[in-house]
């Protein structure tokens, strides 16, 4: 038997916002500690990997570790049928073939629950190693969300290189180019939710697909700050913390020269 | 001086020695024997690490070389994927390894959504299918007849108008004929001892389902059932003709029984841990890879580039002659090979050929020993004779008896338009097409009469029916025509009336004039049009009957008021000129 309740349902909501784009299929790994998620893109560029700890939920109750395999366009598409003040409490029996969701309106006028059909979904679970960055930015998730969709209009691969002079995100294509630094903030007149924060061991650069960073923005909501960091030749993550239960991060593979090959 | 002297022409490499004057086709066997362990090691690894991803291999979406995975997003990954410039894009998994698989959380329950099976029955339509057409294409068609048609007996039980309807678009629509029959064989005639029907599992076995052929036999035995047995295609012969060097073409007896022959060497060494259905499939990708007809042979991730015999007689011969070796010493060399694929007959030696084209390679001082070595590569397998297109004029007799029945002939087992029931007909002219005969133009024969065309079919005829059967017939202009992939048949039809109901005798015996031949015939019969439904009967028949139906209201026209259209014609251009 497994059941959750978040009172804040729309964290759920956004949550499969921030997924459904990326990610067609996935399993939620349900443990005692929490959810999980960890899914590729179907290209196997990117990699999402969500956990929500058991102690952020109002209730949370496991008896066995179990995977629900959804497809994330129809789950998304019943979460939005949850209002985003309603609490959201999800059920499954231990071999169950479906997922029950449930929507309790805030002073419980109005409960509403769905049945999902959930599939055997066949994953590699990937191994990500802990890696000491060499670099981590923070920064405000809606400044890193404006860099990428202003770089998008002028072409579709981003350079991300981390100086002492800051961050410099830049774009070359066929209109022209364009280039975005970003410094630290110095001074304390900003709350820390708006700083920029950048942590450099060394200069790090690396090339992305824009495509992948602009699906990645579509976490935005989930939380005010971005969190990304970067070293030589392994891929880059950002990280979105979700307040007082857990993360959102995608993996993302760098854009490598083949000059050598 | 003695800066000049000329060097004593070195001896033949043993290696080239041995390849120029090989006596027997044992010599292509031993060396596929003597290498298939490195071959198949090499491949298997290979092929499981860059194999593609493809319904029919159990894989579950999205799957390579198809981008319409239904959602918008995987599509449009996919293009941006394809669009590699300078930089390429990694992939996350050549990042992060897969983990250790996690301890299984529960029992797994009942399977929810139906996973992807690889059964004997889903290898076989995937091979029928993708015979002559591009994986691409043939995804979409696949996953809807499997959901359509999930098993064997689903098949067999499905009436022919549904499974030409899940056909449709694909092409090539006797496949889908003898998916169809194969399948209510398999249903009627393979049961284990309980009546419960049994995919054949050995290769006897599914070589007696209509349909399915030494290749289709070899692939599923092979990838279903663990067989070792070769399943060979046009790809595969040009892997083993490049790796052994074979000097001959695909057409000939190499692709037949030779095949086979090479087909099992290949297992002679190979690791009992290579899986015989990955080895044949790893094979068949190569050939679609790198081995294709433009591979060089020397792509360093080849698998293969160790092995090819081809880079390495090009490096014999190379070195050979440009150490001052005599060219006439390897052609002499070369004319003794007797092996029996090699030169297949006394005047086409392809040992000789193959070595030609190395030494036109070698001779041009341009060329390094890479673009020497990747000429050769691609030299092989020989390029079969040039069969040009040709034009055939046909004269063609439909006999109808008082009962409306029609007198056909069956066409052998073998060749064009095998096994079908055709209007007897005799071959009065091949021409050897360039561009001349455009469609609808009558042919006239030179040298033939139209008075010596009809005696001859007219004692074709007699012979079948008996001569006073055989009654005059009129002749319907122009000729139709029916294009093949390679030949257009212009068929005179000659049609008439018959009394007799029943076939005399069915052996042929009739002198004809050169240039004239009697198209053998297997057996003949009196059909009438239901018959011929129930037969079925080929698009050119159809087309014949076609133009009976229309040509015999359109001759009464004619010769009602002949020219009547053009008057109208004329009055319209008058009116036109009082305006």
């Amino acid at each position: 038997m497994f059941e959750a309740r978040l009172t804040n349902g729309s964290i759920l909501k956004k949550l499969l916002e921030a997924l459904k784009d990326l990610v067609t299929d996935a399993n939620i790994d349900c443990s005692e500690e929490g959810l999980s998620i960890q899914a590729m893109d179907s290209s196997h560029v990117s990699l999402c990997a969500v956990a929500l700890r058991s102690d952020g939920f109002d209730h949370f109750r496991c008896d066995r570790n179990i995977s629900l395999g959804f497809n994330s366009q129809n789950l998304g598409k019943i979460l939005k049928c949850a209002d985003n003040t309603d609490m959201i409490t999800l059920k499954a029996e231990d071999s169950a073939d479906n997922l029950t969701l449930m929507f309790e309106s805030k002073n419980q006028d109005r409960i509403s629950d769905f049945e999902l059909k959930l599939m055997d979904i066949d994953a590699d679970h990937l191994g990500i190693p802990d890696t000491e960055y060499k670099t981590t930015i923070r920064m405000p998730s809606n400044e890193f969300k404006r860099i990428i969709t202003d770089l998008q209009v002028l072409g579709d691969t981003c350079t991300i290189a981390v100086t002492k002079e800051g961050v410099r995100f830049s774009v070359t294509g066929d209109l022209g180019t364009g280039n975005v630094l970003v410094r630290s903030t110095n001074g304390v007149d900003k709350e820390e939710e708006e700083a920029v924060v950048i942590d450099m061991e060394e200069p790090v650069e690396l090339t992305f697909a824009l495509r992948y960073l602009n699906f990645f923005t579509k976490a935005t909501n989930l939380g005010p700050s971005v969190v990304i960091s970067m070293s030589p030749d392994v891929p880059v993550v950002v990280e979105y913390p979700i307040e007082q239960i857990g993360h959102i991060k995608y993996y993302l593979a760098p854009k490598i020269d083949d000059a050598d090959e | 001086m003695s800066a000049l002297k000329i060097l004593p022409p070195i001896a033949i490499p043993p290696r080239l020695s041995a390849f120029l004057s090989h006596q027997s086709v044992s010599y292509h066997v031993d060396s596929l024997e003597s290498s298939s362990e490195t071959i198949s090691q090499s491949l298997s690894t290979w092929y499981l690490a860059s194999r593609r991803k493809l319904p029919w291999r159990g894989d579950p979406e999205p799957f390579d070389g198809w981008n319409g995975s239904g959602t918008l997003d995987g599509s449009a990954l996919n293009s941006d994927s394809k669009k590699k410039k300078a930089s390429s894009q990694k992939s996350i998994s050549s990042f992060f390894t897969p983990a250790a698989p996690k301890p299984s959380p529960a029992p797994p329950p009942t399977p929810r959504a139906a996973a992807m099976m690889i059964t004997p029955y889903h290898v076989w339509i995937s091979e029928i299918m993708l015979q002559q057409t591009r994986v691409a294409a043939v995804i979409p068609f696949y996953t809807k007849w499997i959901a359509r048609f999930p098993t064997v007996s689903h098949l067999a039980s499905a009436s022919e108008e549904d499974v030409n309807a899940h056909w449709a678009g694909l092409g090539f629509y006797r496949r889908a004929k003898h998916l169809h029959n194969g399948s209510k064989y398999i249903i009627e005639n393979c049961k284990d001892d309980d009546g419960e029907v049994v995919f054949p599992n050995t290769v006897e076995g599914l070589l007696k389902v209509p349909g399915i052929g030494p290749y289709t036999a070899g692939a599923i035995s092979s990838i279903c059932f663990k067989i070792r047995t070769p399943a060979v295609d046009g790809n595969v012969l040009r892997v083993w003709s490049r790796c052994t060097t074979v000097c001959a073409n695909v057409k000939g007896k190499y692709g037949g029984p030779w095949s086979q022959v090479l087909g099992q060497g290949i297992y002679k060494n190979c690791p009992e841990a290579v899986e015989p259905g990955i080895l044949n499939q790893a094979i068949m990708e190569l050939g679609a890879t790198y081995c294709q007809n433009q591979g060089s042979g020397i792509d360093s991730s080849d698998p293969l580039k160790e092995v090819y015999g081809t880079t390495k007689i090009a490096k014999d011969v190379f070195t050979y002659l440009k150490s001052n070796g005599s060219a006439q010493s390897l052609r002499d060399l070369a004319s003794t090979c007797k092996c029996e694929i090699c030169c297949e007959s006394p005047d086409s030696n392809g040992v000789l050929a193959f070595l030609d084209l190395i030494i036109d390679a070698v001779e041009k001082n341009d060329n390094s020993l890479d673009d020497v070595k990747s000429i050769a590569h691609r030299a092989l397998p020989l390029e079969p004779p040039k069969k040009g297109k040709r034009d055939e004029i046909h004269h063609v007799a439909v006999l109808e008896n008082e009962k409306g029945e029609f007198l056909m002939g069956k066409r052998e087992e073998d060749g064009l338009l095998a096994g079908q029931w055709e209007f007897p007909s005799i071959c009065v002219k091949v021409l050897l097409a360039k561009d001349g005969g455009g469609k609808g133009k009558v042919f006239t024969q030179d040298k033939i009469s139209d008075g010596e065309i009809t005696e001859i079919l007219n004692s074709y005829l007699g012979g079948l029916i008996g001569k006073e059967q055989v009654q005059p017939r009129k002749k319907l202009d122009p000729p139709l025509v029916h294009i093949f992939t390679h030949i257009r048949h212009f068929m005179n039809l000659e049609v008439g009336k018959t009394d007799a109901t029943e076939i005399m005798k069915s052996e042929v015996d009739v002198d004809v004039l050169d240039g004239v031949t009697i198209h053998p015939y297997e057996s003949y019969e009196f059909l009438s049009r239901d018959d011929m439904k129930a037969r079925g009967v080929t698009s050119a028949i159809k087309k014949v009957s076609k133009l009976l139906d229309k040509g015999g209201k359109g001759k009464r026209k004619n010769e009602g008021g002949g020219d009547s259209p053009t008057p109208t014609k004329k009055k319209v251009v008058n009116k036109e000129e009082e305006v």
